[in-house]
């Protein structure tokens, strides 16, 4: 069965992508939108370099050996922006073939580069779909982007407060246990690939904080606590960790920091900037600072509960030795001749 | 109900009337936060919204959902997905009945009506929203009339109740907008 002949103009409203070629690879006929393509090219080799199939015989035999097989053809447009077609031929009277084109998946960038309308598509053609499609999912997903930062600020302050002690912004007692928790895992990475100096913590706790919260009320203590958390956090740096687990405690972590000369140097700093007189609410006021240390090593593996004891116990050992005093903890207790003397001001 | 729709409220009523009138509605409701566009929330709630905001701005509720409907089709994004339907208003109107399916081809759980299209005469015809989504149906109204205004044709629509009638007198009455199909946001740097 025949369908009857077509008239090209007809063929042309029926296929705007079309293209008729005779033996030798004229254009017989050309369907607008590819014109738009193509201009006025009166040549297939003219106007297209066959992709595939290669055929070593030429573009033609190429053409007729896909059409004969039922393949896919692949047609790249010779002049710039050299837009990628693909589509199928079949094989009319006199050795004709007709092919029929389309943009497949670069269509969104056809568009543009050749200024297409829904004129310019044949109504059974999906690409108004593949348009609405593409423009619709990045409108979705760029809205989807918008609401996930959102999320994930949100996320974050959440996480941040939860870390943070509200009064200093210093980390809480649960910063502190997750900073020290990733220096000790450091410190273990550190010991297989060896090198890396351990860490330090050193347990601070005021003296005399008691009495300024009795004599000047709260608001004088809080400010006096935000005071010292400025001294700490100045005196360590942006990769140390401060905390304030509670009441006038306080933690620093100190990482690369373990030998014990740096570190009383540090502690006798801190305390000296602590028991210097600070004005509060019109009166000047007056602490002091015991601090214990204990220092993780790579010789050793971190345990997170001995390091705590061994702190506390050389904080215990500073303060009864008077007020103002710092003490080196080790695995065997804090001795009584490494706690410092007292400390002398000019 | 997606969160896209309280959105969009919250949108039309921060956009047309002002923060101020937005806090008044946020008052109003068990969600005074306001609406995240990829949330889920009751159906309750969304009936809240619609209530709360017709009282606030003190009109009746299909009234205010036609002109979020009318204000919906002028938002550029929107609008644009619209015009994807049809070369004209008349291919626009039929096309409705994909407007379900299209919606669910990007959001599947958008859990938007189906809409139905009668043709009853040349240039007329009836709209109508699956039972139970009359919220919508004035929606629709609204985005229909701003959309004529859009194409450039002269028509006339009318929510009956049952239906909406949509009758088109000119399809070319004045200039249509500008629709370049390459011009989306999202198009445009496509391609280095």
């Amino acid at each position: 069965m025949t369908a009857g002949a077509l008239r090209c103009a007809d063929l042309a409203r029926l296929l705007p992508m079309h293209l008729v070629l005779d033996e030798e690879g004229h254009l017989l006929s050309a369907g607008p939108t590819l014109r738009k393509l193509i201009g006025p090219a009166r040549h297939l080799e003219e106007a297209f370099v066959i992709e595939r199939p290669h055929h070593a015989g030429g573009a033609m035999e190429g053409l007729r050996a896909a059409a004969g097989e039922g393949r896919r053809l692949f047609l790249r447009q010779k002049p710039a922006p050299q837009a990628l077609l693909r589509g199928h031929a079949v094989a009319g009277a006199g050795g004709r073939l007709i092919l029929n084109l389309g943009f497949g998946i670069g269509l969104p960038q056809a568009v543009r580069q050749f200024d297409l309308t829904d004129a310019d598509f044949a109504p059974s053609e999906l690409a108004m779909e593949l348009l609405f499609l593409y423009e619709a999912t990045r409108t979705a997903v760029a809205a989807l982007a918008r609401h996930n930062s959102a999320l994930d600020d949100a996320r974050q302050t959440a996480e941040t407060e939860s870390l943070t002690d509200p009064l200093t912004r210093l980390a809480n007692r649960r910063g502190l246990d997750l900073a020290l928790q990733r220096a000790a895992g450091a410190l273990r990475l550190e010991r297989r690939g060896e090198g890396g100096a351990g860490f330090a913590v050193l347990h601070l706790d005021l003296d005399g904080f008691k009495a300024v919260n009795d004599h000047h009320g709260h608001a004088a203590g809080d400010a006096l606590l935000a005071h010292v958390a400025r001294i700490l956090t100045e005196e360590t740096r942006a990769g140390d960790t401060v905390a304030r687990p509670g009441g006038d405690e306080f933690v620093l972590l100190l990482r690369g920091l373990a030998a014990p000369q740096p570190l009383e140097r540090l502690a006798r700093r801190i305390i000296a900037r602590i028991e210097e007189p600070v004005a509060i609410g019109g009166t000047r006021l007056s602490v002091s600072a015991s601090i214990g240390i204990a220092v993780a090593t790579s010789a050793a593996p971190p345990d997170l509960g001995m390091l705590a004891a061994e702190a506390d116990a050389a904080l215990y050992a500073a303060k009864r030795s008077g007020r103002g005093r710092c003490c080196l903890g080790g695995p065997l207790g804090p001795r009584e001749g490494e706690v410092s003397a007292p400390l002398s001001f000019p | 109900m997606h969160g896209l729709v309280n959105h969009t409220i919250q949108e039309f009523v921060c956009d047309s009337y002002g923060e101020a009138a937005w806090a008044q509605v946020a008052a109003r409701i068990d969600c005074p936060e306001g609406f995240a566009p990829f949330r889920h929330y009751p159906d309750r709630l969304t009936l809240q919204l619609i209530a709360a905001s017709a009282a606030t701005l003190g009109k009746p509720a299909e009234e205010m959902l036609e002109d979020l409907g009318a204000w919906l089709a002028r938002m550029e994004p929107a609008r644009r997905l619209l015009r994807f339907s049809g070369a004209d208003f008349g291919e626009f109107v039929l096309s409705l009945e994909e407007l379900q399916g299209r919606a669910h081809l990007v959001l599947p759980d958008l859990e938007m009506p189906r809409f139905s299209v009668t043709v009853s005469g040349r240039g007329r015809f009836r709209v109508g929203v699956s039972r139970g989504a009359v919220e919508w149906q004035s929606v629709l109204a609204g985005l229909l009339r701003a959309m004529s205004d859009d194409y450039g044709a002269l028509a006339l629509i009318v929510d009956e109740g049952a239906a909406i009638a949509v009758d088109v007198s000119d399809e070319a009455f004045s200039a249509a907008r500008d629709f370049d199909l390459a011009a989306g946001p999202a198009l445009r740097g496509a391609v280095a």
